[in-house]
């Protein structure tokens, strides 16, 4: 049953598509760097470091806007596929083949599979791109000079983690950004499986407008957004200030204030809620 | 699906081809190298100096604040103070925003004597010329723009340009200086660095003229100067700090 999904996924338009987007930008965004410094008179210095230029990193102009559409994109893939396949009549057949509750968790794992892909694939591809063609020609943020050297190596825990407190797995970062980014994309196509997963699970209260199913998700990161605002302007004290913008935690570079054990924990709760209503619509079903 | 497949690996190779030739052939470099000899950097009009703003007494620098920056340095990176006379030896290595300047030893003030008749490295960061990368000036213009800078008012400040960052020049080739140093030894090697406030003084010449238009004006109109400050008034302040500190190593028949 999963292999029949698997093959139905890959041919689906939406999920070309989508994936094709992600390609685009993810291949295209080293190009555009590389031709902005050509215009720029082929300056060592003006080029964007290959660390930097990673497609997720908080400075590259795709993080800017990409917050809003990941729900979209991640939705695309294959979460409203039960939808058309209902209307299509083509469940009951999908069924009598592999069984109910096969037809709708293989589902619920393509949708994963779907996003994770659509996003993780092109982001190290991208990274691939960059560490192949883009040179490491900025000064790394921290521990650029002989005396944070000396300082990192002499007293590390008064070091950069001292200054840093709140960047999670600075050391990494610093001395090995790509891995870092690496391990970013990882996350980031966890973060859309996850959505991926819920839009599905959406998408069974929905009787027709199937691409609402990224609603939801939307919302979440949109209050996240709203929350950080109200926090910087002050109306809620700073101090109590958490990132709940579930993006940032898959963007590197992004604003602070992150707490990954509360990030997981958000992610599990959707995880288990979106398991639960797939798990009651199949007992509908039967 | 085969079609599929096909779009993403000419969406992959295009972008080889067009990043690889876009990008010059550049070797990586963490550190920005500016190669090139201290009599072009004097020539050239691309580095603007960042020259001292306040008079010492609106930054309460007096000799005993100054000994306890020296003890700070000292404590914080669990440094011992090496107090040198020495000729500069004629190279500098530059860096971003670091660089090394290496001097021949006369005579030992403070610290190991066997140092003198030696050839010393010196590093020296929180200094030389700095140049932003690119996240860095973005953010860099995004303060200035808060701040109420627009381009079409301070357009030199909007400049991408290297800077030279520090108070004090390089040390002059051949000329003689009394140098307080940090050493730190790792795994049995010594390292000698500049803490991040004045610590050569010239003893051949006194020579520094004001920095005319401040931060944006260019370091090779003042290349032979000892200091950059923005008036005459700040460079008497360094002239008067310099006789302090010479008299405290020295003694008073330092000359």
């Amino acid at each position: 049953m999963f292999a029949a999904q698997l093959k139905l996924m890959l041919n689906k338009k939406s999920f070309q598509i989508s994936f094709t987007i992600m390609m685009l930008a993810a291949c295209g965004l080293p190009a555009y760097y590389a031709v902005s410094n050509l215009m720029a008179g082929n300056d060592i210095s003006h080029v964007v470091s290959k660390q930097y230029a990673y497609i997720f990193n908080a400075n590259s102009p795709i993080a800017e806007y990409i917050s809003y559409l990941i729900p979209i994109i991640a939705m695309l893939p294959f979460s409203t596929s039960f939808m058309t396949e209902s209307k299509l009549n083509y469940c009951p057949l999908m069924i009598s083949r592999g069984g109910i509750k096969n037809y709708y968790f293989a589902k619920a794992l393509c949708c994963g599979l779907g996003g994770f892909a659509v996003f993780f694939i092109p982001a190290v591809i991208n990274i691939i791109i960059n560490q192949l063609f883009l040179p490491f020609s900025n000064v790394v943020v921290f521990y650029q000079s002989f005396a944070d050297m000396l300082f990192h190596y002499y007293n590390p825990a008064r070091s950069l983690l001292k200054f840093n407190p709140e960047f999670t797995m600075i050391t990494l970062f610093v001395e090995h950004p790509q891995i870092y980014n690496l391990m970013m994309a990882l996350i980031m196509g966890f973060l859309c499986a996850v959505f991926a997963l819920v839009a599905y699970a959406v998408s069974f209260c929905l009787k027709k407008y199937a691409y609402l199913s990224a609603l939801p998700m939307m919302m979440v990161i949109l209050l996240g957004e709203k929350y950080r605002a109200l926090c910087l302007s002050r109306v809620i004290p700073i101090e109590k200030f958490i990132n709940l913008s579930m993006t940032d935690y898959a963007i590197t570079e992004s604003m602070e204030g992150k707490s990954y054990l509360l990030f997981f924990a958000i992610c599990a709760v959707l995880i288990v809620g979106s398991l639960f209503v797939i798990y009651k619509k199949a007992r509908v079903h039967i | 699906m085969k079609k599929f497949l096909a779009v993403q690996i000419a969406v992959i190779l295009i972008s080889c081809i067009a990043t690889k030739a876009a990008i010059p052939q550049i070797g990586d470099a963490g550190l920005i190298r500016i190669n090139t000899t201290a009599q072009e950097l004097s020539d050239t009009d691309a580095f603007t100096i960042r020259a001292m703003g306040s008079r010492f007494s609106e930054i309460e620098l007096t000799l005993d604040r100054y000994l306890e920056h020296q003890n700070w340095v000292r404590d914080r990176f669990g440094s011992e103070i090496v107090v040198i006379t020495a000729t500069a030896a004629g190279r500098i290595d530059t860096f971003n925003n670091m660089y090394i300047e290496y001097v021949d030893v006369l005579e030992v003030t403070q610290g190991d004597p066997s140092l003198a008749g030696n050839s010393l490295e010196i590093y020296c960061e929180w200094g030389g010329f700095y140049l932003r990368d690119v996240v860095n000036f973005k953010r860099y213009l995004e303060r200035l723009e808060s701040q109420g800078y627009t381009r079409e008012n301070n357009p030199e400040a909007f400049e991408w340009r290297a800077q030279y960052t520090s108070n004090l020049n390089f040390l002059k080739d051949g000329d003689k200086y009394l140098i307080i140093l940090h050493k730190i030894t790792l795994e049995g090697i010594h390292y000698y660095f500049y803490a991040p406030i004045f610590s050569h003084f010239n003893l051949d010449s006194d020579y520094s003229v004001p920095v005319q238009n401040g931060n944006y004006d260019r370091y090779y109109k003042y290349s032979e100067n000892e200091f950059f400050g923005q008036t005459q008034e700040i460079v008497d302040d360094f002239y008067e700090f310099k006789r302090e500190i010479l008299e405290y190593y020295l003694g008073e028949d330092y000359r």
